[in-house]
């Protein structure tokens, strides 16, 4: 039986920032901080949006990672293939700046559904 | 409304004093050998939401000191013990079999990650290196092979040793570009000793490597009707 | 840190844990499940049902880009 929430680690490196950093966007879960005011609805949209492109650009990558591994793709559409990919992630860099969003923020916690990334 | 913490077995055996929700008593609802630890409410339990997991989490622990437990997804509720008795009815074999599973075993839980070194310089990741660095496309997707085998190969590492202890795993999704292993484990009890010291062990062989072990766990990952290897908290790999 | 600091963190850590097993873990019987802990949108409650089943179909190698040997043209 836990005592104790810290009981539950069994076994721990020193430095536990790494697995603590999920916490920010879970305390705001969980303690309900809606997003009021228009600003952060805007910001808020923003979220959504570049997550829904980020998860995009992610399974496309995803994809193009497979298809090179699997061979059979002459050197011009590999060559393509990679700069679009880079160009998608060179964007997504900038897009995320221009709103101040950060990778956590784009990962959503959607509670009993997970996360969406 | 019934709010349900768990579906265990042993229904005839006592039911624990711990409270649940908004400090209501727990009821058993039966169906032949299957019961269903439930509390029953006037209105939506008004516990904080930190408060409410860990009360169902003790709850369900609680159950599992003299029980099979099946852990419900927190937040589970359902109008009426009738719809309680129905759901058990319909799906009797089904939680029956999933009681079979986890009979004696306990979850744990193992995240690696593989932090930036001293200085920042992010580990053989390729950080979101902006283009005007001049790479040709074609060494940005085979760098990115390259990351993906390196991690793929550090997990491996630690999965496969640490699958070698459990009866069950299951990988999720990564969620950031310095994890490297995200999994659940189902354990035998009398085995956590040792698959702790294995997890120890792991970490002083793989000293890049940040890794964590968290539980005993109830078997949250180990119970839903299978998804091709998903588990809690992700989607399958 | 402090002792003190360490005992939060380790809390916190247990708690990231905690959450993902309770909020998608463990069986899920037919009723409501409620969502107000989490406190999550509709919108995205929606918009995540579309996500699913493209990751999905895309785990399960489906291809989504176009074929015809011309992806991302």
């Amino acid at each position: 039986m836990t005592d104790s929430p810290a009981d539950k680690l069994l076994a721990a490196p020193l430095d536990l920032d790494p697995f603590a950093r999920d916490l920010r966007r879970l305390d705001d879960a969980l303690t309900r901080r809606v997003r009021a005011d228009p600003e952060n609805v805007e910001r808020g949209l923003a979220q959504l949006v570049l997550t829904l492109v980020e998860l995009l650009r992610q399974i496309m990558e995803r994809q193009a990672l497979r298809r090179v591994e699997a061979g059979g793709l002459d050197q011009q559409t590999i060559e393509r293939l990679g700069a679009t990919l880079m160009a998608l992630e060179s964007r997504m860099e900038e897009l995320k700046e221009i709103f101040g969003l950060s990778d956590e923020d784009l990962n959503l916690d959607l509670g009993p559904l997970g996360r969406l990334l | 409304m019934i709010w349900a913490y768990a579906i265990c077995d042993h229904p005839d055996a006592p039911l624990p004093r711990r409270r649940g929700l908004a400090h209501a008593p727990l009821e058993g609802i039966a169906v032949n050998g299957l019961l269903a630890v439930v509390s029953r409410h006037t209105q939506a339990p008004g516990d904080p939401a930190l408060d409410a997991l860990w009360t169902h989490e003790r709850v369900v622990e609680r159950l599992m000191v003299d029980r099979t437990v099946l852990p419900l997804r927190f937040g589970t509720k359902l109008p009426d013990a009738d719809s309680v008795r129905s759901t058990l009815t319909a799906r009797y074999d089904e939680f029956m079999a999933a009681l079979d599973r986890v009979r004696g075993r306990v979850e744990l839980g193992v995240r690696a990650m593989e932090p930036p070194r001293e200085d920042g310089v992010p580990p053989a990741a390729i950080a979101a290196t902006p283009a005007r660095v001049a790479r040709t496309g074609r060494d940005y997707l085979l760098e990115k092979l390259a990351h993906e085998q390196r991690n793929e190969h550090g997990a491996a590492a630690l999965h496969e040793p640490l699958s070698a202890v459990a009866v069950a795993s299951r990988r999720g999704r990564l969620q950031s570009d310095d994890e490297v292993l995200r999994a659940a484990y189902l354990v035998e009890r009398a085995d956590v000793a040792r698959f702790r010291a294995l997890v120890e062990r792991l970490q002083h062989q793989h000293p890049e490597l940040a890794v964590l072990c968290t539980g005993p766990w109830p078997p949250y990952s180990f119970v839903a009707v299978p998804q091709a290897g998903a588990m809690a908290g992700s989607a399958a790999t | 840190m402090t002792a003190r600091d360490d005992i939060a963190r380790q809390r916190e850590v247990a708690l990231v844990d905690l959450v993902d097993r309770l909020l998608a873990g463990g069986v899920v019987l037919g009723g409501d499940v409620t969502l107000s802990i989490a406190d999550v949108d509709l919108v995205y409650v929606g918009i995540r049902a579309l996500i699913t089943s493209v990751a999905t179909a895309e785990e399960k190698g489906l291809a989504i880009a176009p074929a015809q040997g011309q992806p991302f043209a």
